[in-house]
């Protein structure tokens, strides 16, 4: 048995390889040592990577970026403490904050750092070129009855589409929203994010008119030139009451390894970027084609004076 | 012996009615009796042969002598041992040291090469590699495969092939050795050519025999004794002769008029009884000119054939019993009675 | 009882009454879709009180609270292992990788899987994706590993017993077909991130066919191998390990196949639980909306895929090649070019190059034998000749070690070889994206994807879906209860009515017939697209060969990276969804087509062709008809295969119970998702079961 002998021999070698060198790399916790979970959005990874920096470069921290979608996977993980912290949660759409985070009448698996200074404003956009072209009058919800046929699709029927908010977890409430203001339209959920600038960039190329539901500060707003539309204001009487408003969005660790890394947990909740600050960061990353290490590295070098408070 | 195929074959064997048939066992309760009521002794270093068409449960019978199927009621001694009530551990014993088997279709492991087939029954004892190898080489070169020791089963032809059976057989020098149809699916030329070659390998190692087969010239040529079988039924056991000159019924003659007699039939069963007066003047004046009681007439021919008197024939002792003659011998001839 | 089903149902006869018996389903149907109201929707009253959802989160948080620690010590375990893996590999000079990967096909399948595995080494290298492929293939190897390692235990346990494989089958159906999302959240808090979660994941999906077909392999060795083995005393450990195992083996490497290609299948999902490797390439690439650059990670996956699936092919094909044999001759180009002079002139180039490493190797192997002869000869001689035909017979192994051992050594010694050199990187992005926005503003390209997107809504998709929801749940019961009773008999009938009344009861009723008219519309496509090309394949070979790779790299192409294209052409919505479907369960009904026309004695058509009949006779008189069960076969697997998608699809619109999981899990709900990827699993048991019974039925009225 020619088979045999080859595996035996190929099989053993691997054990013992195996084995010996997991004898020799077990390595110890390391108590300077932080996970953290790289986001899939630039300008939520543009924030971690200025926490990262400062941790490392300031706090002399080791932090190990994972990249991980953001979502009930990271919530899971930083409850059961393989995750120490994550940056950037944007309230509207992380519905396990409601389970999680005492703040929001959860039990308390996760906890509330400190917000980021970043403020997310979500409304409906059409893309300017309809605008100019066919609809100069379209400002606000009232006049898109109007213009219903040119959003129509195959299988909206007579009514037009609402490249609606993508996941049903984010809790939208699109079609509420839209029937409550009397909006003939019909709210689509793509499923991801992806798919719903995927769309919309293909209708974009196109030169067709759509309706996108998007937030800012976004890097879609950097590829496409799109205009919104007006809303009521929140919380008035036409929407939903668990509707979005702003989007105050937050650093959020484990209870444990923030308490036992003090420092840290101070720096992930002072740290303060405005709006602006961080569109020019994602404009240099996602426009200019720049590495995000290296843009953020500037930013860190050029503004000491910025950060220096977030510190303990 | 017994063997009964269906549910509850104890229950069916409780009940059974000695005199109902197969038929009427399998209509009523859905039991196949498979081997009925069979019982025989075979003596030490013979070759002792069932033969039956199929579905006579001869293959089934063989099985249940070595437990590779379980009797349903019934008892295999080998000298004072009853296999039959033997425990899994003594039983595999046995199996390993004492009894093997040559199957129909070869059975050849295709894994393995031909040295390691035949040695796998020394390996199953646990004899070590070197050990095992270099006996089974002696026994490739018994069977005269000598130089294919390395090769995989598929690459022999048939008749090759069923050596390395009888060689795997022989390998672990049982007390028993048990043939199922070896050579049946084999050409004809080369069954005739396998029959000879373990007649002469039988006159070396002496064992102790048992060979099923379909065919009755088979059957002849082998056996020491034969038993027919039908329907889960021996109808006759006898020496081959016994059988030809004296089948039992119908069903037996029907295979005995197949042979040619005089190829089974000796001088002492054929002979005309008592000699002639002309015959005892003739032993009288040339007694050393006669035939025993045990020869073939085949190999009396050629003293038949150039005799125009009729043959004495003397049993053991030399005292003369009758006479045989070209008028018997043409008779024996004829395959009817 | 076989011959009156063999007299009285000719297999024309056999189905026609089916369609009848379909007819008349459809038919009185019609009668009840007229009127929704509430009775036509499941009560509530059942449903209501079934709260299936809450007893999964209970029994979660109570697995939560008591056997977390083990978890996590199995956990940790494993993430010791994975990290060992991972630095070997992604320490280890690129070099010494490809080497290493070469020399194994080289050895299992000759030179054209050595080139095969050193192209795959650089373009992973060459696409700069070395170290996530590397991350991946420790992910893989140890899954594989594991999954082969427990489920040759379980398969071997099974075939010994009767009433185990009577308990795993059910178990084993249901990990294949639930949908992995399912699991791959709540696996994070047992198992942590990354790796090890990811590696559990992985084997609860992949560990079915290597149980399968180890069981069945054992379970297939013929009655006389094992009686021989009995009648020399052979006891059940000896029977088992020198002649059942052995004789498995090509099954038992089949199941393995399948394993690893299963195994890849989840390389992307484990990314949403922190596993990195190519996953996150193609992830971070569908985020940003890169084709490209999700093409190139895509096509990273494929060619790990196509090499394992090659090589663990090899290896149940024959037994190694360790030593040259003068037959093994090696064709890079298909034989037919034979008399292109070029082709001659590279195959001779070829011939040399095999030719000549078959000699140094040889060579060098005679020596070292003859030396480890001379040495241990000094001791005992018996020993050094057993040494020296050892040495010989291996001669691959022998030269591979000391090609490794040299490669090492150069780099630790010599000069520092590090990772891929920059030089030979290249990139496809730009070009596959520049073709992507071509074809996005293409007028006609959108004409036709917009006029299939209408056909396919307005014709199929809507229809059948407001056909499907608007059926009282008390007739599909009774329609699928009297399918199964006709099909199957009268228990199966019942367990039909059973899983059904379950998805109704967990509020799943809507949900489940969304599902049902897509995965319904998906494989009617597939079946329209499949056969044309499946009985084209079947008779131009060429074809054949061309489509063979295109095939294979669709069914290992994760689904993702085709979803962002699908979408930007034919627009995010239902339809995309569906054709994603069909992207992705097509490649089988393609195969079985082809493989059952081939498949046909050539005796059948050599009887059409003497009585004169042309090409479309021949075909639609003979070939079809005896290719119906293989047929069906592609079919039913087309089926399995896009109700896996049903989980894939709501990323780019898709709806149903797919979406149900989807969102349940991002609210953090595991019951509710195990509850809807439940209601998937069985749709698939009763379609599955329900298909393959009609295959059996026509392979018995066929005879075949």
């Amino acid at each position: 048995m020619k088979i045999n002998t080859f595996t035996k021999v190929i099989a053993s070698g691997a054990m013992a390889t195996l084995l010996s060198m997991s004898m020799v790399t077990s390595a110890q916790a390391d108590s300077k040592r932080l996970t953290s979970p790289i986001p899939d959005w630039t300008g939520g990874a543009v924030t971690c990577k200025i926490a990262q920096i400062l941790l490392e470069q300031e706090l002399g921290y080791k932090v190990k970026a994972i990249s991980m979608p953001s979502g009930p996977g990271v919530y899971e993980a930083i409850a059961a403490g393989d995750l120490d912290f994550a940056c950037e949660s944007w309230p509207s759409y992380s519905a396990s904050k409601e389970v999680m985070m005492t703040k929001w009448g959860g039990d308390g698996s996760v906890s509330y750092l400190g917000d980021v200074g970043v403020v997310g404003t979500s409304t409906y956009f059409v893309p300017r070129y309809f605008i100019d072209e066919v609809a100069n009058d379209l400002t606000s919800y009232a006049q898109l009855n109007k213009y219903k046929a040119h959003f129509a699709t195959i299988e909206t029927g007579g009514k037009g589409r609402l490249i609606a908010c993508p996941t049903a977890g984010w809790e939208c409430k699109d079609q509420e929203r839209l029937d409550l203001l009397g909006v003939d339209f019909v709210a689509v959920e793509l499923g991801t994010e992806a798919a719903a600038w995927a769309e919309a960039q293909a209708a974009y190329a196109r030169h067709e008119p759509f309706l996108l539901y998007a937030w800012t500060p976004h890097w879609i707003h950097a590829a496409l030139d799109l205009v919104g539309i007006e809303l009521p204001e929140y919380g008035s009487v036409e929407w939903p009451e668990s509707g979005w408003g702003e989007d105050i969005t937050f650093n959020y660790g484990n209870p444990d390894s923030m308490s036992a890394h003090g420092d840290a947990a101070y720096l992930l909740g002072h740290m303060n970027l405005s709006n602006v600050e961080q569109s020019a960061l994602v404009m240099a990353v996602d426009v200019d084609g720049r590495d995000i290490d290296e843009v953020v590295q500037e930013w860190v070098d050029a503004n000491k004076d910025e950060w220096k408070h977030w510190l303990l | 012996m017994w063997k009964i195929f269906g549910p509850n074959p104890q229950k069916i064997m409780d009940q059974l009615d000695a005199n109902s048939t197969r038929e009427e066992v399998q209509r009523e309760t859905g039991h196949v009796i498979a081997v009925k009521d069979v019982s025989f002794s075979i003596e030490k270093g013979e070759t002792f042969v069932v033969m039956g068409l199929s579905g006579s449960g001869k293959s089934t019978l063989v099985r249940c002598l070595s437990r590779l199927i379980e009797p349903t009621v019934g008892n295999f001694f080998v000298g004072d041992k009853n296999i039959t009530q033997m425990n899994t551990k003594d039983l595999n014993h046995f199996r390993r040291f004492s009894i093997s088997m040559v199957f129909q279709h070869f059975g050849l492991f295709p894994h393995r090469s031909v040295l390691e087939n035949i040695a796998y029954g020394l390996e199953i004892r646990g004899m070590s590699r070197v050990e095992r190898l270099g006996k089974a080489m002696e026994v490739l070169e018994l069977v005269g495969l000598s130089g294919w020791e390395n090769n995989l089963p598929r690459e022999l032809s048939g008749g090759m092939q069923q050596r390395v059976g009888l060689a795997r057989a022989l390998a672990v020098s049982p007390e028993i050795l048990m043939f199922d149809e070896p050579f049946s699916a084999l050409d004809p030329l080369i069954r005739r050519e396998m029959q000879d070659e373990l007649l002469s390998i039988q006159k070396v190692v002496k064992k102790t025999m048992i060979f099923i087969t379909h065919d009755f010239q088979e059957a002849i040529k082998m056996g020491d004794h034969i038993a027919i079988m039908k329907d889960g039924e021996i109808v006759q056991i006898g020496t081959p002769e016994e059988i030809v000159a004296n089948p039992k019924n119908e069903y037996v003659r029907q295979f005995a008029e197949d042979v040619p007699r005089y190829k089974v039939l000796s001088a002492g069963k054929l002979m005309r009884q008592p000699a002639t007066q002309k015959t005892q003047q003739a032993f009288s004046a040339n007694p050393t000119f006669f035939a025993h009681t045990s020869d073939k007439v085949e190999d009396l021919l050629e003293m038949i054939a150039d005799s125009d008197a009729a043959i004495p024939v003397c049993g053991e002792k030399g005292e003369l019993l009758g006479e045989i003659d070209r008028s018997i011998a043409m008779h024996s001839m004829r395959s009817k009675n | 009882m076989q011959n009156s089903l063999n007299n009285d149902l000719k297999p024309s006869s056999y189905l026609f009454t089916k369609l009848i018996f379909a007819f008349a389903i459809v038919l009185a149907s019609f009668y009840w879709v007229g009127q929704l109201d509430e009775k036509t929707l499941f009560p509530t009253s059942i449903s209501d009180p079934f709260t299936f959802s809450h007893w999964v989160d209970n029994g979660e948080t109570w697995l939560k609270q008591n056997y977390r620690w083990l978890t996590r010590m199995i956990a940790s375990e494993i993430r010791d292992v994975l990290y060992v893996v991972e630095d070997f590999l992604m320490l280890s000079p690129w070099l010494f990788i490809m080497a290493l990967l070469a020399l194994i096909a080289l050895a299992i399948g000759g030179l054209r899987l050595a080139l095969l595995a050193i192209f795959s080494c650089l373009f992973w290298g060459g696409v700069d994706m070395w170290d996530s492929t590397m991350q991946t293939f420790a992910l893989m190897g140890i899954s594989v590993f594991l999954s082969v390692l427990i489920g040759l235990f379980v398969g071997v346990m099974c075939s010994q017993n009767n009433r185990l494989e009577a308990i795993v089958r059910p178990v084993l159906d249901t990990m294949q077909t639930m949908p992995s999302f399912v699991y791959l959240i709540p696996a994070v808090f047992f198992f942590g991130i990354g790796g090890p979660p990811a590696i559990f994941a992985t084997m609860i999906y992949a560990l079915p066919p290597v149980i399968r077909l180890t069981n069945l392999g054992i379970r297939q060795v013929s009655a006389e191998s094992m009686e021989v083995a009995r009648s020399f005393g052979s006891s059940r450990l000896q029977m088992l390990f020198k002649v059942q195992l052995p004789l498995a083996l090509p099954s038992i490497l089949m199941g393995i196949n399948q394993t690893i290609m299963m195994a890849l299948g989840l390389v992307v999902l484990a990314t949403f639980i922190g596993a990195e490797g190519l996953g996150s390439e193609v992830w971070g690439a569908i985020t940003r909306l890169k084709v490209g650059w999700s093409l190139e990670a895509g096509s990273c996956i494929v060619l790990m895929a196509i090499m394992f699936d090659r090589i663990s092919i090899a290896l149940g094909d024959t037994e190694l090649k360790l030593k040259p044999s003068q037959g093994q001759r090696f064709y890079l180009l298909p034989q037919q070019w034979d008399r292109n002079p070029a082709a001659i002139f590279i195959e001779t180039i070829i011939g040399a190059v095999w030719q000549s490493i078959t000699f140094l190797f040889t060579l060098f192997t005679k020596a070292l034998a003859w030396i480890a002869y001379k040495i241990v000869a000094t001791f005992s001689q018996s020993r050094a000749s057993i040494l020296m035909g050892r040495i010989n017979s291996s001669v691959f192994l022998t030269g591979s070690i000391v090609i490794l051992l040299s490669i090492w050594l150069f780099d630790v010694y010599v000069v520092n070889i590090g990772s891929f050199p920059e030089v030979m990187q290249f990139s496809i992005r730009e070009p596959v994206d520049e073709a992507v926005a071509w074809l996005v503003v293409s007028p006609t390209f959108i004409a036709f994807t917009k006029g299939l997107r209408a056909i396919v809504y307005l014709y199929l998709l809507h229809p059948l879906d407001i056909y499907l929801t608007h059926l009282p749940w008390y007739f599909v019961f009774t329609a699928f209860g009297l399918i199964g009773w006709v099909s199957l008999g009268l228990r199966f009938a019942l367990t039909t009515v059973a899983l059904l009344f379950f998805i109704g009861a967990c509020g799943l009723w809507v949900s489940a017939m969304l599902t049902l008219s897509s995965v319904m519309v998906s494989v009617l496509l597939c079946v329209i697209i499949g056969l044309p090309i499946g009985i084209a394949c079947a008779n131009f070979p060429r074809l054949n060969m061309i489509l063979k790779p295109i095939l294979d790299s669709m069914q290992t192409m994760p689904s993702f990276v085709y979803l962002i294209p699908v979408l930007m052409f034919f627009g995010g919505n239902i339809v995309s969804a569906v054709i994603a479907t069909v992207i992705y369960a097509l490649p089988p009904v393609i195969r079985m087509t082809t493989l059952g026309i081939t498949q046909i004695p050539e005796s059948y058509t050599e009887v059409s062709h003497m009585f004169g009949s042309t090409k479309l006779q021949r075909l639609v008189k003979v070939q079809l008809p005896m290719a119906l069960p293989s047929i069906m076969m592609g079919i039913n697997q087309g089926v399995m295969m896009g109700l896996a998608m049903q989980v894939i699809t709501p990323m780019i619109g898709g709806g149903g119970l797919g979406r149900d999981v989807f969102y349940s899990l991002s609210l953090s709900n595991t019951g509710a998702g195990l509850a809807a990827g439940t209601g998937i699993v069985l749709l698939a048991i009763i379609l599955d079961r329900l298909s393959q019974a009609w295959t059996k039925k026509q392979r018995e009225a066929l005879g075949v």
